[in-house]
């Protein structure tokens, strides 16, 4: 992971664009209508080339411009800095799209910042660090601050993907919850139901 | 620690204590019989007033938002152990003839510390003349039970051996370093005035050009920053601050 222009992105892979997102650069945006995409590993889809990726195929659909601010691992650490920073910085976007596989996942980072990556679970000491983490009550209250500020930053329709046993980060009070229950590597039919929803949430505020 | 109408402040909301936190009345008691003879608090009392907000500071519709400085931290900016009046916030508003607001609790790690001024710039639209941030020890962090309204903060002041072998693996593995790393990247994006960091000697600092607290003097509870000491901090942020072009 790298931080550039003040995100967090992957680190370096042509996969990625100059700030490490999997996407075209902020510059070649269309900021009157496109979506962002905020998240970590089933988002980015490194598995697939990118127009198959579900990012990719919602923007088709809903023929619209996406950025996708997702970096892999990156758990909720990424998606708030990310998200707080784009929201800060850019033109607030039509939609957010949230997908995080690894809600509870860590970031490490050496003394002087120089680098800052995703921690290794086969690592003992990280273990030791998510299992008190649990039972402490440490992600419960980082996701609660999480989401708190999130709602103040983000000020636009949230579309919420929610897989199976994954932990969900908004209740539906405040965004459209999308629960799948599929396989997760199947980006069409993921894209297919999250392009559905939008529609149907937008044409129903529509008079 | 609990929410406060979308801030995070302590549970006293709206009281006035005479003790709180580690300044109780006990180890006064135990103190008195050390002191000398001279011991300023052998006769001073303390008032903690808490406003809606939990916060050691006026209300908010009393602060003059034309006109302010805003300071975040954990107790040692909150002013534990000394009066109101002698608390560097308090001397350093005097000095440059500014309003303030003091959001700093008690046990405060670096998450209260994003999401109160993130809040605040979220929730005010007139924006303070700077921000004086006292970086906390990087090992605190909120816990929170489901079914519970108040958060607990942690550090390293717990003696559950869970919480030993947290803090020695978030030090060894990187994690605390990620942690306030990103945190104060992330200030740093959101807040569009000119901030100010205090760190306490006795921590590690998070940059090269914060501020540091001399510890010159104790306060009641024996244990935080006493009235020199910030005096003497309210003096080095005002040098500070005339060399910043502020």
């Amino acid at each position: 992971m790298k931080f550039v222009n003040g995100l967090l992105g992957n680190g370096l892979s042509e996969q990625f664009n100059s700030n490490g997102h999997r996407c075209k650069e902020i510059s070649e945006i269309n900021f009157q209508n496109y979506i962002l995409f905020a998240g970590d590993n089933g988002s980015l889809g490194l598995d697939k080339p990118i127009e198959q990726t579900f990012p990719y195929l919602i923007s088709q659909k809903l023929k619209c411009d996406y950025y996708n601010l997702s970096v892999f691992n990156g758990g909720l650490d990424a998606l708030r800095y990310n998200l707080i920073t784009w929201c800060t910085k850019y033109k607030k976007p039509k939609a957010v799209v949230i997908s995080v596989e690894f809600m509870n996942s860590l970031l490490v980072s050496d003394n002087n910042f120089m680098r800052i990556d995703a921690a290794d679970y086969n690592d003992e000491v990280i273990k030791d660090i998510s299992d008190v983490a649990n039972v402490s009550g440490f992600f419960e209250g980082r996701n609660i601050l999480a989401r708190e500020l999130l709602k103040q930053y983000v000020i636009c329709p949230i579309y919420q993907l929610h897989y199976k046993n994954s932990i969900q980060l908004f209740d539906e009070q405040f965004v459209t919850d999308i629960n799948y229950e599929g396989d997760q590597f199947d980006y069409v039919n993921i894209a297919n139901l999250i392009s559905s929803t939008i529609i149907a949430k937008t044409q129903r505020a529509r008079p | 620690m609990k929410f406060n109408d979308g801030l995070i402040g302590n549970e006293y909301n709206n009281r006035i204590l005479q003790w709180y936190s580690s300044d109780n009345e006990e180890k006064y008691l135990d103190n008195l019989k050390t002191q000398p003879e001279d011991w300023y608090y052998r006769n001073a009392t303390i008032e903690y007033r808490f406003n809606d907000y939990g916060h050691r500071s006026k209300q908010i519709n009393e602060l003059d938002f034309d006109n302010y400085i805003l300071f975040t931290g954990c107790s040692h900016t909150e002013g534990v152990g000394i009066e109101l009046e002698k608390t560097y916030p308090y001397l350093l508003a005097k000095l440059l003839n500014v309003d303030y607001y003091n959001m700093a609790v008690q046990g405060t790690g670096i998450d209260v510390v994003e999401y109160n001024l993130l809040s605040w710039f979220a929730k005010f639209n007139k924006k303070p003349k700077f921000v004086v941030i006292q970086w906390p020890d990087h090992s605190r962090f909120l816990s929170q039970y489901p079914g519970y309204e108040n958060f607990i903060p942690n550090g390293t002041w717990a003696k559950d051996k869970n919480f030993e072998k947290f803090f020695a693996a978030g030090e060894i593995s990187g994690f605390y370093n990620a942690r306030k790393h990103i945190s104060y990247k992330l200030i740093y994006n959101v807040l569009d005035v000119p901030i100010i960091g205090v760190y306490i000697a006795s921590l590690r600092a998070y940059d090269g050009k914060s501020v540091g607290v001399r510890r010159l003097d104790k306060a009641r509870d024996m244990q935080h920053s006493g009235i020199r000491t910030n005096e003497d901090t309210a003096n080095r942020l005002l040098h500070h601050i005339g060399t910043l072009n502020i």
